[in-house]
């Protein structure tokens, strides 16, 4: 575990080195924008509206997508990483270290942005009372943000472990996301009438396919976690190098 | 103990068509400073690979510290530095931060840590320098800090892939003179590739000749030399042998 840490504090530590003063305008930007310019524009519907739960799940899945692909093709193309590989660290703390990271950026990004949207809104719109996101929505943004994340840092993983460089990595990934999350939403427009009426009818019902579809997105992760650790050996990626 | 810091027997690596290892046998003795000698493309870098279990033999095997390397490769990594092809350092990091991200690879606590960072870097006169960002330093000072992190965890087997490779000759002087300072000082076993005759003669103890991926000819300077004027003499006559 302190070796995952390790890698993973090593990972931020490039991030923030890297990316440099630009890179930190972008961060900056994105709080900005995230945290204090829409919750300005949208006052307490930014907190109240239940829209926001499913535009909280999905952020994150976008700043991991911006991080992973340099996990192991920007080692690769800054001739880092066979010294890496040529430590005492094992695979899976190498691999959940820079997976973490990102995770982990994601999280943080949109926590700061979260927290300081609320401070936003209760200061510039302070209404009858404190005003703070309900406890479901808290529930379902963690829910789905971190299955989203999950996914995404895996997927993002198995590219980078592939591609020759960061460009190639950062392009598949946008193309594969792209597919991944058009498709089911468009899929969802060929459903048949009746389907679709019967699952809306109750809130019972809509509740059970709700978590139908989210045990079934656990395991979509957990297969992909794992396809991604017997993917990532030594032997492979120095053989590519 | 083993006598033998590393023995292959048969060591084979192929990719696609090309053997890169082919077949090689050999032993190397603990504690002295050893040469692997060969012209770019002859699979100097792919042995090393194969020693610290990075890849797989394709046949064959090799221990190092009488631990296999498909079995106890982390093991093996676990005892020994390197400095491979490239220095491996992280640019945007200043040496300090370098050196200190892989005593923490190596667990080594923060007191000794620090302690240990000073002692390498004061070694290789980059303590002065220790707060510079990377990017901007000479090759040389690179690869005198990719050698200091090499040694940071003071590992048993120094792997050192062709160390002087691309410096001045001033440079490589020096770099070469703090090598064999170090490795007697530290007394530890160095296994490094180099195609510079000067510095294998200098440096190493014992010496193996290598092209295509098989072993010519191994042992001191002064028998692989023979009745010649030079070991670069030998080397020739040895490279241009029919296969």
């Amino acid at each position: 575990m302190s070796d995952t840490w390790t890698v993973a504090c090593k990972e931020w530590r490039e991030l923030f080195g890297q990316r440099g003063m630009q890179g930190r305008q972008g961060m900056l930007l994105f709080i900005g924008a995230f945290g204090l310019l829409l919750p300005l524009m949208n006052g307490r519907a930014w907190i109240a509206s239940p829209v926001m739960a499913a535009a909280w799940s999905w952020v994150p899945m976008f700043l991991v997508t911006t991080v992973i692909a340099d996990a192991f093709a920007g080692e690769r193309e800054r001739h880092t990483l066979e010294t890496l590989l040529a430590t005492r660290l094992s695979e899976p703390a190498i691999l959940f270290g820079k997976m973490g990271a990102a995770i982990g950026y994601a999280a943080a990004m949109c926590g700061a942005s979260v927290v300081l949207g609320i401070l936003v809104v209760n200061v510039a719109d302070p209404g009858p009372g404190l005003i703070l996101y309900r406890w479901p929505v808290v529930v379902t943004m963690l829910v789905l943000g971190s299955i989203g994340a999950v996914f995404v840092a895996s997927i993002g993983a198995l590219i980078s472990l592939r591609s020759p460089t960061v460009r190639q990595a950062q392009q598949t990934l946008g193309g594969v996301i792209l597919v991944l999350f058009v498709l089911p939403v468009a899929g969802i427009r060929w459903l048949p009438d009746a389907w679709t009426r019967h699952a809306t009818s109750s809130a019972a019902l809509g509740a059970q396919i709700a978590v139908g579809l989210i045990l079934l997105l656990v395991l979509v992760d957990a297969a992909l976690v794992w396809l991604t650790l017997a993917r990532f050996r030594r032997d492979g990626l120095i053989a590519r190098i | 103990m083993n006598s033998h810091a590393i023995h292959t027997r048969n060591l084979t690596r192929g990719f696609g068509q090309v053997r890169a290892v082919d077949g090689i046998t050999l032993e190397v003795p603990a504690g002295i400073v050893f040469g692997l000698l060969g012209p770019n493309g002859s699979g100097k870098t792919t042995f090393i690979r194969l020693l610290l279990g990075l890849l797989a033999p394709d046949a064959g095997s090799a221990e190092v510290f009488g631990l296999d390397t498909r079995r106890d490769a982390d093991a093996i990594r676990e005892r020994c530095g390197v400095l491979l092809e490239h220095n491996g350092l992280y640019e945007r990091l200043t040496a300090e931060q370098n050196l200190d991200l892989f005593g923490r690879f190596w667990r080594l606590p923060a007191a000794p840590r620090r302690d240990r960072i000073r002692e390498v870097l004061t070694q290789f006169g980059l303590y002065d320098r220790r707060d510079d960002i990377v990017a901007g330093w000479s090759r040389g000072m690179k690869q005198k800090l990719a050698i200091a992190r090499a040694m940071l965890h003071r590992p048993a087997l120094l792997f050192l892939d062709e160390p002087t490779a691309g410096l001045d000759p001033l440079a490589a002087r020096a770099l070469r003179q703090d090598l064999a300072r170090l490795a007697a000082a530290e007394g530890i076993t160095v296994f490094l590739t180099t195609h510079n005759l000067v510095e294998a003669e200098q440096l190493c103890a014992q010496l193996a000749m290598i092209r295509d991926g098989r072993v010519l000819a191994a042992g001191p300077p002064a028998s692989l030399r023979g009745a010649r004027l030079s070991l670069e003499d030998a080397f020739v006559e040895m490279m241009e042998m029919p296969s």
